[in-house]
């Protein structure tokens, strides 16, 4: 049976003025679960607030049980689990959904990500990395200024590149990150997660180039394991566009099974 | 210590549903719960041919409570009897197929074919949910509706049929003497009421839809008044619903006349929610010396 864990809380640091780095753990027995791109359901401390958060896994050891996750704080729920010190606890339901499947006899990778989107790629490359060690991984990362840019550092442990990308050019490539992208060579597979718009031209790029890509859809949950039908996406089943639930039976799916309209 | 009620002939084995939409058909629950420990379940809404729902975003939330615009997604009545028959004619709580429609025929159509099947106990008319345009709300806000839809099910079907109201009405007891007088054998309230929250820096109503039901521990005190005033009124069973998260809540509802409870909203809070309300009322009636949670319907009343 799945269960709901108080998982004590490691750390939980600020990063950048509205986005935490929390490290929580939840004991190896979960933590050994995770597959990268699955997120958690992160209840908070106030009975106010009903629903869990659906954050995405920045990273998980198994050996330790300790998970990682880099959110964003966007209202008060995510404003209350920003206030959670070391020692706390937060209710926790989680690994959920269906993360990204790795193809091992694959040899070049473009991962790609942008804004609140970048962290599941960071345990998605050090997955990439162990499942095919000699694998090339480009990492293209994209953020609208400077200010904006995290975890680049913890990408360059497992990627061959890192190529950071932002809107105005105050560091790295000025462009997004499919123009960095389509300036490097072609790639065996993709991954993405970040806003629609980018995920939308990652999957454009890929039909073209025929390059099987993979990319997580975000939307908003209220129970986050698959009964309330809040999370509604439109994916290909067959002939014809069916609503899938992100948090379920995604939130990854095959770039070119989505309805990208 | 006896748990069970009786709604419409049939035996519950405890007073315990599930409110419809918020636990899909339970096999989702099914891999945090035992779902065998409940008395029914209550199936998200279906209707005659697939419906594709509301545009997103379909939940927000409020001060102890949440909004659903979701808009009776549903695969339809075929797809449906596909997916989930199995699993139901597999497991012990009694199954409750809530039906919806746009018209009359609509819910007809779904009863009727639902009625063939082996392993569903009971069916819930849904004529109160705010979130479509047509049927629904219009038919549960309007009592000669109600009647309307209730006898044409009547005729088609031969099980027991709870109508759900809803409690964006002037007066629900118009309303539900009209079910019970219809032919309904039980009544399931409250529905979600009708409400909005607006995102303040975008200035835009936070739901795709606009509108959405409210639910959750926040509507509680509404649902009761309308379980009470309701228990007063007819003489069939009421299956009480709106913001359960407790035992003691739980207890508060029949005491107010409900031979029956839902869990719906808290098991987004609380997968175990279910579980725990069912633990938490036999442990009211072991503390108080209760042995037959018969003792207490209506006990306020």
């Amino acid at each position: 049976m799945k269960k709901v864990i108080n998982a004590e809380v490691i750390e939980n640091k600020q990063i950048l003025h509205d986005v935490y780095d929390l490290y929580l753990n939840v004991g190896r027995e979960q933590a050994a679960k995770v597959v990268a791109g699955q997120f958690l359901g992160i209840y908070t401390s106030s009975d106010a607030m009903l629903l869990p958060r659906p954050l995405s896994i920045c990273e998980a050891d198994a050996a330790s049980g300790i998970l990682r996750v880099v959110y964003r704080v966007v209202g008060g729920g995510t404003e209350n689990i920003a206030n959670a010190k070391f020692g706390d606890f937060l209710r926790i339901i989680g690994p959920l959904g269906n993360g990204y499947t790795i193809d091992n006899n694959v040899l070049s990778f473009a991962i790609v990500g942008g804004g609140l989107g970048v962290p599941p790629l960071l345990e998605l490359s050090k997955r990439v990395r162990r499942a095919v060690p000699n694998a090339k991984i480009a990492v293209f990362l994209g953020f609208r200024n400077k200010s904006q840019i995290i975890l680049a550092d913890d990408f360059e442990k497992y990627a061959d590149s890192v190529a950071i990308c932002t809107d105005d050019g105050s560091h790295g490539f000025h462009g997004t990150v499919l123009a960095a992208m389509q300036l490097r060579s072609v790639f065996d597979m993709a991954f993405g997660c970040g806003p629609k718009p980018m995920l939308r031209a990652l999957a454009r790029y890929s039909a073209q180039s025929e390059t099987p890509c993979y990319v997580s859809l975000e939307e908003h949950m209220a129970c986050c394991i698959g009964t309330c039908l809040a999370c509604a996406v439109k994916v290909q089943d067959g002939d014809e566009y069916v609503n899938k639930r992100a948090c379920y039976d995604g939130p990854v799916f095959g770039a070119k099974e989505v309805a990208w309209e | 210590m006896n748990l069970s009620v009786k709604i419409a002939g049939k035996t519950w084995r405890n007073p315990v549903t599930t409110a419809s939409g918020t636990f899909g058909s339970g096999k989702e629950y099914a891999e945090y719960i035992d779902i065998n420990r409940l008395g029914a379940i209550t199936t998200k809404g279906v209707a005659p041919i697939p419906w594709a729902g509301n545009r997103t975003p379909r939940v927000a939330e409020s001060y102890g409570s949440m909004l659903n615009s979701i808009g009776l997604q549903n695969p339809g009545v075929e797809q449906f009897i596909k997916n989930d028959m199995d699993f139901f004619r597999d497991i012990e709580p009694l199954v409750i197929v809530n039906v919806c429609g746009h018209k009359i025929e609509d819910y007809c159509h779904v009863a009727e074919r639902l009625s063939e099947e082996d392993g569903i106990d009971m069916l819930e008319l849904n004529v109160s949910c705010p979130n479509v345009t047509e049927g629904g709300v219009q038919f549960g806000t309007n009592w000669k509706l109600t009647e309307q839809v209730v006898q044409e099910v009547r005729k088609v079907t031969s099980l027991p049929l709870i109508v759900k109201l809803t409690p964006n009405v002037t007066d629900i007891e118009v309303i539900a003497k009209a079910a019970e007088s219809a032919g309904a054998d039980a009544l399931s309230m409250i529905n979600t009421l009708f409400g909005m929250r607006i995102d303040i820096n975008s200035r835009r109503p936070v739901l795709g839809n606009i509108f959405g039901g409210v639910s959750g521990p926040a509507v509680k005190p509404i649902a009761l008044r309308c379980v009470y005033q309701v228990a007063r009124c007819v003489k069939i069973p009421i299956i009480g619903m709106g913001g359960i998260t407790t035992g003691e809540d739980a207890i508060e509802f029949m005491m107010a006349g409900a031979t029956a409870i839902a869990v719906g909203t808290a098991n987004f809070a609380n997968p175990w929610a279910t579980i725990d309300v069912l633990e938490g009322m036999g442990k009211f009636m072991e503390k108080n010396n209760i042995s037959d949670i018969n003792s207490i319907i209506g006990a306020a009343l």
